[in-house]
């Protein structure tokens, strides 16, 4: 299978050299590439970790 | 004296009452733990790292504060249990790999510092999951953890050998950490309590990492009274009041909102029928239970998968590639598949926790919490490779089937709990799992208490049962 043009596979080669583990993780990648919303911004460090508080 | 044999399966509240009486002190209560991790250690593989002397001279120094201050904290002189990933000074600390198998760190992380200032006793290092990434604890270089409750069975992941400290009377309670599920599913499978508080309420600097925007700290205890003691005392900025009030906790009034399709889908149907059940003792309790439908969260094994991947692919680059030796092979193919990953995955991976979070938090909006199983199926056979899920065959560690519930919690950060809910025919532990929003620790806590004290009893292994043991 040829990955399209515009997917996370396409920069990284054909599947056929790759581990079960990578195919599968690389499969969740597309999924998620799939289904994201253009207007979703991304989420990260959604709250502020506990700073100097010991 | 009370009697060692009836001490291993007490909660830290019971304990704490004898050290406070004086029918007990804390090396005794240390030295009767030791004896019990060094009966059943080999089998289980619970801990990497006890040192006799370093356990007991903290118990020596509990004593002296049992013996002196009027206002003792209920962990003074109580035996907790590390998992390996949480650094201690003075104490081997290894994360689970030989990457650090000769790590002895020359200072505490805050949250370690804190414990040791009320007077906790670190018994030992818990064993894991190699770098707490992978959910059965089937170590390469320790041992595999065996499940108290059928030691052919695994114990769960990451915080594995916590739960099977717990579960088996090693220790008094654990601390775990938990980034897609780490701190609930073993608590879940080895009949324990398992609490994941709001992300950031337990100060995380000095912990080895797996996730940076995923990883918590968390309690496995035998009790949710024990749950939220430990947790208050991990943290500079959570204390909650949920389970001291004296009697059982009121959730008279409360709504749960139960993701059907999502959670109930392909699970075991009699862990599925054990969460009807705890379902409807919280109805009896005056909770009103109704259905939602949150088909977002689809998305959260997959988000949480490339996300864990990126974060662990950045944090291991000091040791990878060149002692990708050093790793176990489970871990050396998860990081191989990690160095695949673009910057475009990790970020459309945070776009899709977004929508997962969205959908959260409004549904949350409309009820006060969601409850679900906390994992899906019991615990697998140690050295399983593939497992049946809705009619599919997976990967047993990879195929997104015991993370599915917890990891959305993860993703918002909101606070969640897992209780026993019963045991299967087979007498294997499954769990009722409750989360909330950031912030409403307390909530789950009480939701979480009353059903315990609803449910009663205790859930000891029947091996010790049968030692009379409980």
């Amino acid at each position: 299978m040829t990955p399209a043009a515009d997917s996370p596979d396409a920069a990284r080669g054909e599947g056929g050299s790759q581990s079960p583990r990578t195919r599968a993780l690389l499969a969740s990648a597309q999924r998620l590439h799939d289904v994201v919303q253009p207007d979703t911004p991304p989420m990260i460090f959604p709250l502020e970790p506990e700073a100097e508080a010991t | 004296m009370t009697n060692a044999d009836d001490l291993a399966h007490r909660s830290v509240g019971e304990l704490a009452r004898l050290l406070a009486d004086r029918e007990l002190s804390s090396v005794e209560l240390t030295q009767r733990y030791l004896a019990r991790i060094e009966e059943r250690n080999a089998e289980l593989c619970a801990f990497i790292t006890v040192d006799e002397g370093y356990a007991l001279e903290q118990a020596e120094a509990a004593d002296r504060l049992l013996a002196g201050a009027a206002d003792r904290h209920p962990l003074t002189g109580i035996p907790v249990a590390l998992k390996d990933t949480v650094p201690t000074a003075g104490l081997r600390t290894t994360g689970g790999s030989r990457v650090l198998a000769d790590w002895v760190p020359d200072a505490d992380p805050p949250m370690v510092a804190r414990l040791r200032s009320f007077g906790a006793v670190v018994i030992g290092k818990a064993n894991l999951h190699e770098f707490a990434y992978g959910g059965t604890s089937e170590n390469e270089h320790y041992g595999q953890v065996r499940n108290p409750w059928d030691p052919d069975r695994v114990a769960g992941g990451s915080s594995g050998g916590s739960a099977a400290a717990v579960a088996a009377g090693l220790c008094a309670a654990a601390v775990g950490t938990d980034a897609a599920g780490s701190v609930r599913i073993p608590a879940c499978q080895c009949g324990t309590v398992g609490f994941k508080p709001t992300y950031g309420h337990v100060n995380t600097r000095g912990l080895i990492p797996l996730g940076w925007s995923v990883d918590h700290v968390g309690a496995i205890t035998r009790t949710v009274a024990d749950a939220e003691l430990l947790q208050n005392a991990l943290s500079a900025t959570l204390s909650t009041a949920a389970t001291s009030a004296g009697g059982p906790a009121d959730v008279a009034g409360l709504t749960v909102g139960v993701p059907r399709t999502y959670c109930f889908e392909g699970v075991d149907s009699e862990v599925a029928d054990l969460s009807q059940q705890a379902l409807d003792v919280l109805a009896s309790l005056g909770v009103t239970v109704r259905d939602l439908e949150l088909p977002e969260l689809e998305l959260a094994p997959d988000a949480v998968y490339v996300i864990l991947a990126a974060e662990a692919s950045a944090y291991h680059s000091q040791w990878w590639p060149e002692r990708a030796a050093d790793y176990g092979e489970d871990l050396r193919t998860k990081l191989e598949a990690a160095s695949c990953l673009s910057a475009r995955d990790y970020l459309q991976a945070q776009r899709a926790r977004t929508q997962i979070v969205a959908a959260l938090s409004g549904a949350l909006r409309e009820v006060d919490a969601i409850v679900s199983p906390t994992a899906p199926l019991p615990p697998q056979r140690v050295g399983q490779q593939e497992i049946s899920f809705a009619g599919q065959t997976r990967p047993a560690t990879t195929g997104g089937v015991f993370i599915r519930l917890t990891a959305p919690y993860n993703l918002s950060g909101g606070p969640a709990i897992s209780v026993p809910s019963g045991l299967t025919s087979e007498r294997l532990p499954a769990g009722l799992q409750v989360a909330s929003a950031p912030g409403r620790d307390e909530l789950v806590l009480r939701l979480a208490a009353a059903y315990e004290h609803a449910r009663g009893g205790r859930f000891v292994p029947d091996s010790d049962r049968q030692n009379g043991g409980g």
